[in-house]
């Protein structure tokens, strides 16, 4: 398989975005026939017939602004020189673009430019890539006639707050693109042109340093700038990029594409990728970014074994590292019994990768202790949305929201932990889509510039499944309900003991509101809102799954969606939005200890057969432990060995000290990292991990979009992580005989139905495919059951709001609910070791002010959290960002703790961690917690045991 | 566990509908060393089971006697 590089040039610009319009116009430009969507500007149209206009102000991602003055042309019968990026092409229209009036106009106008700017183009970061640079050759300036004696701005001081890009004033030509792109592209509206006339000037805010700004550094501007006012640092150290790959972005689960703009083997920046089906030319912070981490010099690059995690680490060569994980492995198996190891792969991992993890489990271990992180996350998404509708997806493309007319968010904070997908969202808010928030937390979107919610249903945590159940009541009990939809495509039998359950009164948005905290007019208000719209679709995160009824909250996601007839086709929807950027692909894969890829039951007999003769072995009949499970037999001594391959159990799993108890009383921990995480301090085998940049394979989105991962770099420790689990399972017994991750991808396509079309060749022909992918959907499938469920008729499930345990009591009053934040990714092992550290470089816990007040608490103490499982002491944030009787916090940062409070309280279905709701008492306190203070000295200790680490004795190769 | 698993199946007056639901879960998704120790755990006398989790418990033990 070859990779797809290309030499490096700037990506195509046809000046003004496309139209799509069903009515074709025909124009004449320079005499050459052009045919175009109607609607389509002049800029564009002579693009598209090969001719390029000369523009600084337009490009194809901003609507035209035309301001620069410089892509004026002449229309036939038209008066003056209109210009080309604001003027509509007409049927019948003849355009000239190039004459010697045009040249002349345009010069004097690029004359004026660059008569206030510098003539340093030989020491400029941008040189070679500049389109004001360009567009100076381009029209042929010779001469600046005025000289610099006069006003100027060639002195303006730089800007090098942010970390990741300077902003230079004295090169900006104020045409704009850079403004607009924060508002059009990103939606935070955080730039401005400042002052009039020659004092114009781009600003930050109230004219702030970026840093200090509300700019959320996502880039768009820096992209956007034609010029080398707003240039990449990166770009500005290293120079020019050579050649291009295009690959996948390894953050959240919108699974930006990019291009990893390269210089050799080393990245010299991330371009957002125009072609890119998920995000179209856009990023975040952590994406485009923040990719230092990858060869960062706490890599681990050499494989390390030791006898005890007390002991020194013991730098070994490969074959040494692999022989010593199967004897260990074999060795337990051969005194516990065979189900007394398991596996973990993980959603930071690709396709590939977790799919040959799970036969590693299944085949080589002989059982069926395979498990994901997605159990911490999304677990009861797979089950919620598999019993209702069929299928354990989302049922969009993220593109469906340009169509939706109401749009609800249900326990997510898009702009936080998604926010290139948010930027789309808001988008469509600004044309006018009404907006319905049940979130417990003042989260952004419910108020930002230009995006108000109609409802923001401040619900208390823990509450979710009474709040859609009120809302279902409304709909049924004010006749809302889409009656034709639901006789038509759903089961009549389960529809009517859901519609009796769900009209029963105590369901009502009055008897309600007493558990939810919701005013009833609220539920009221909202639920006509999304019964009664054209097209409504729900957008949901871990705020829905990380609750003791997480999958009851998705089946009630679920039955209102086909209640109210808002699934099948574009615009409406259930849509999960995936935490990590594979938690789709990881859970396709057959992650989970009871499905084999594609969803299908291990106890299924012809599935099983169907694996066993690709595999050649005979696979277990039932399921194996889920995570939880496996700490729970280690605990008892029933569970010795574990493989983890790019998961940090010990800081994201709930419940710390039963984790490290856990972690502790296994005699063979094995994992396989890009650091040494907080998991690999309890492990006797370290195996080097290798980054997205260093291997082949696929990533899932959240939109079940496959999309290529390319090695853009060599493995720093020498293989890809696929090889690692290969050369692991050849040493047990197993063979496996792959030779690059395309043939892995094709044995998933021969056994996997939704799969079954899906290649490598494919993926490079088609750039992206959403699955199910088969004879039946050639190209991919973006809208999920559009003419009948994948179950044949949708099922409505009951879904009674029980209470959860986890209560508040006079000894733990306030409920503690988690979260994520912008800057940092999950357990904070990649984006803490970049330059994101300076936006948080701590984990804090939110405090309403009434409830500090009450405590003694002010903004910036130390504040010790106690829960029944532990405690553990963070700084005080105090806002009324969170409501009375609730605190909050991230999880980011290992030494915070925040999983030393939470609890082994789990969904009844799934086993997903109850993250959301956590009984705990807050109090101000002067030092760190017990906890704190032992983990920063085993933590001491386990760095010790690194720095001892010896040199290999051989290197061989796997 | 099982309890919490048959409070969310616990809704109608029909038990065995709920009992019936519990028992499928369990099958569905339970490893089978968590019946042996369920197994052990009943036969202490000191389960504090719901009724409908014990009905449900009992007959898939039973089951998986029977198969053995």
């Amino acid at each position: 398989m070859s990779e797809v590089y290309e030499g490096y040039r700037r990506p195509d610009d046809l000046g003004t975005p496309a139209i799509e319009s069903d009515v074709s116009i025909t124009l004449m430009v320079d005499g050459k026939e052009v045919s175009v969507p109607e609607g389509t500007t002049v800029i564009r149209a002579a693009a598209l017939a090969g001719i390029n206009i000369p523009k600084l102000c337009a490009t194809d991602s901003l609507e035209p602004f035309g301001s620069c003055r410089l892509c004026l042309v002449e229309i036939e019968g038209a008066k003056g020189l209109p210009a080309s990026c604001t003027t509509e092409a007409q049927d019948g229209m003849k355009v000239t673009t190039q004459n010697h009036r045009l040249a002349d106009v345009r010069r004097n106008v690029m004359e004026l430019y660059i008569s206030d700017h510098p003539l340093d183009c030989l020491t400029c970061p941008t040189n070679g890539d500049c389109e004001l640079q360009d567009m100076a050759g381009a029209v042929g300036l010779r001469d600046v006639r005025y000289g610099y004696a006069g006003e100027n701005h060639l002195e303006a001081e730089k800007d090098e707050s942010n970390p990741y890009f300077t902003f230079d004033p004295s090169k900006c030509i104020v045409c704009s693109r850079c403004v607009r792109a924060c508002e059009e592209v990103q939606g935070t509206f955080a730039l401005t042109i400042d002052g009039r006339g020659f004092d114009s000037k781009v600003a930050a805010s109230e004219d702030q340093p970026f840093l200090d700004s509300e700019c959320v550094s996502c880039g768009a501007c820096v992209q956007a700038c034609p010029t080398a006012t707003l240039t990449e640092n990166s770009l500005i150290n290293k120079g020019q990029p050579e050649h291009t790959v295009v690959t996948t972005c390894a953050y959240c689960g919108v699974g930006c594409s990019f291009r990893a703009e390269m210089k050799g083997n080393e990245v010299v920046r991330m371009l957002p990728n125009k072609d890119g089906k998920a995000n179209h030319g856009h990023s975040c912070v952590k994406g485009r970014f923040a990719f230092g981490y990858a060869t960062h010099k706490d890599r681990i690059t050499t494989p390390m074994i030791r006898e005890s995690i007390h002991d020194p680490w013991q730098e070994v060569s490969w074959d040494e590292a692999i022989k010593f994980s199967a004897d260990k492995l074999k060795g337990i198996q051969a005194k516990y019994g065979p189900g007394s190891i398991g596996g973990i792969t993980s959603s930071r991992c690709s396709n590939e990768e977790t799919y040959l993890v799970q036969k590693m489990v299944r085949a080589a271990f002989g059982n069926n202790n395979v498990d994901t992180c997605a159990r911490v996350c999304h677990s009861p998404t797979g089950y919620g949305l598999k019993s209702t509708l069929g299928e354990s997806a989302g049922t969009q493309a993220f593109d469906s929201v340009l169509h939706s007319d109401v749009i609800v968010v249900i326990g997510a904070n898009p702009t936080e932990a998604h926010p290139v997908f948010a930027s789309q969202m808001k988008r469509r808010l600004r044309e006018g889509a009404n907006l319905i928030i049940a979130d417990p937390r003042s989260i952004d979107l419910v108020r930002s510039p230009h995006v108000e919610a109609d409802y923001h249903l401040q619900l208390s945590p823990g509450t979710n499944v009474a709040l859609i159940n009120a809302m279902a009541h409304v709909v049924l009990s004010e006749g809302l309900e889409a009656k034709a939809y639901i006789k038509d495509r759903c089961e009549l039998d389960a529809y009517e003991d859901w519609r009796s359950f769900i009209l029963d009164e105590k369901n009502s948005p009055e008897s309600m509101e007493s558990v939810t905290g919701v005013p009833a007019e609220d539920v009221r208000g909202a639920a006509r809102l999304y019964a009664t719209a054209p097209n409504g679709a729900i957008y949901y995160g871990l705020g829905v799954s990380e609750h003791s009824q997480g999958s009851t909250m998705v089946m009630g996601i679920a039955n209102l969606a086909m209640a109210t007839g808002n699934l099948g086709r574009e615009g409406v929807g259930v849509n999960p939005l995936r935490g990590q950027n594979n938690v789709q692909g990881a859970c396709d894969m057959g992650s989970f200890p009871h499905e084999l890829p594609g969803y299908r039951h291990i106890s299924d007999t012809s599935t099983r057969t169907l694996f066993e003769k690709e595999w050649g072995v005979e696979l277990m009949p039932d399921p194996g432990y889920r995570i939880p499970n496996m700490f729970d037999a280690a605990v008892a001594g029933q569970f010795k060995g574990m493989y983890v391959q790019g998961e940090d159990l010990a800081q994201s799993d709930p419940d710390t000290h039963h984790v490290t108890a856990a972690l502790s009383s296994l005699e063979c921990m094995i994992v396989q990292d890009l650091f040494l995480n907080e998991t690999a301090k309890f492990a006797h085998v370290f195996l080097p991990g290798s980054s997205f940049l260093e291997k082949n394979g696929t990533f899932t989105n959240a939109e079940r979009r496959i999309s290529p991962v390319r090695k853009v770099m060599e493995p720093l420790a020498g293989y890809e992580d696929w090889e690692v689990t290969q050369a692991l399972s050849n040493a047990l017994g197993y063979p496996m005989n792959y030779s690059h991750a395309s043939e892995i991808m094709d044995e998933i396509a021969r056994l996997t139905p939704t799969f079954e079309g899906v290649s490598f060749e494919k993926l490079d022909r088609l750039g992206t495919i959403q699955w199910p992918c088969n004879d039946e959907a050639v190209e991919g499938t973006p809208t999920m059951h559009v003419d009948e469920f994948v179950r044949g008729k949708g099922l409505f499930r009951l879904t009674p709001y029980v209470e959860t345990d986890e209560r508040t009591t006079r000894k733990y009053p306030l409920i503690l609910t988690t979260g994520r934040i912008l800057s940092q990714y999950n357990v904070g092992a990649q984006t803490r070791r970049t330059e994101n550290m300076q936006w948080h470089d701590e984990d804090i816990v939110e405090i309403h002010p009434h409830d500090a007040e009450q405590r003694g608490i002010e903004h910036g103490d130390w504040v010790g959290l106690k829960s029944r499982a532990g405690d553990t002491v963070l700084r005080a944030d105090v806002t009324e960002r969170v409501q009375p009787g609730v605190v909050y916090t991230t999880f980011h940062h290992p030494e915070s703790g925040a999983n030393v409070v939470t609890t082994d309280n789990s969904d009844w279905a799934t086993n997903c961690p109850e993250y959301k709701v956590t009984a705990v008492q807050a109090y101000k306190v002067t030092q760190l917690s017990e906890w704190q203070e032992k983990f920063e000295e085993f933590t001491e200790e386990q760095l010790e045991h690194l720095r001892k680490a010896k040199t290999p004795t051989q290197a061989t190769s796997v | 566990m099982v309890n919490q698993i048959a409070a969310n199946w616990d809704y109608g007056p029909d038990q065995a509908k709920a009992v019936a639901g519990v028992a499928d879960h369990l099958r569905r998704f339970w490893s089978p060393p968590m019946f042996d120790e369920v197994a052990r755990y009943i036969a202490t006398g000191d389960a504090d089971l719901s009724p409908i989790a014990e009905r449900a418990l009992t007959q898939l033990i039973e089951e998986r006697q029977a198969a053995e």
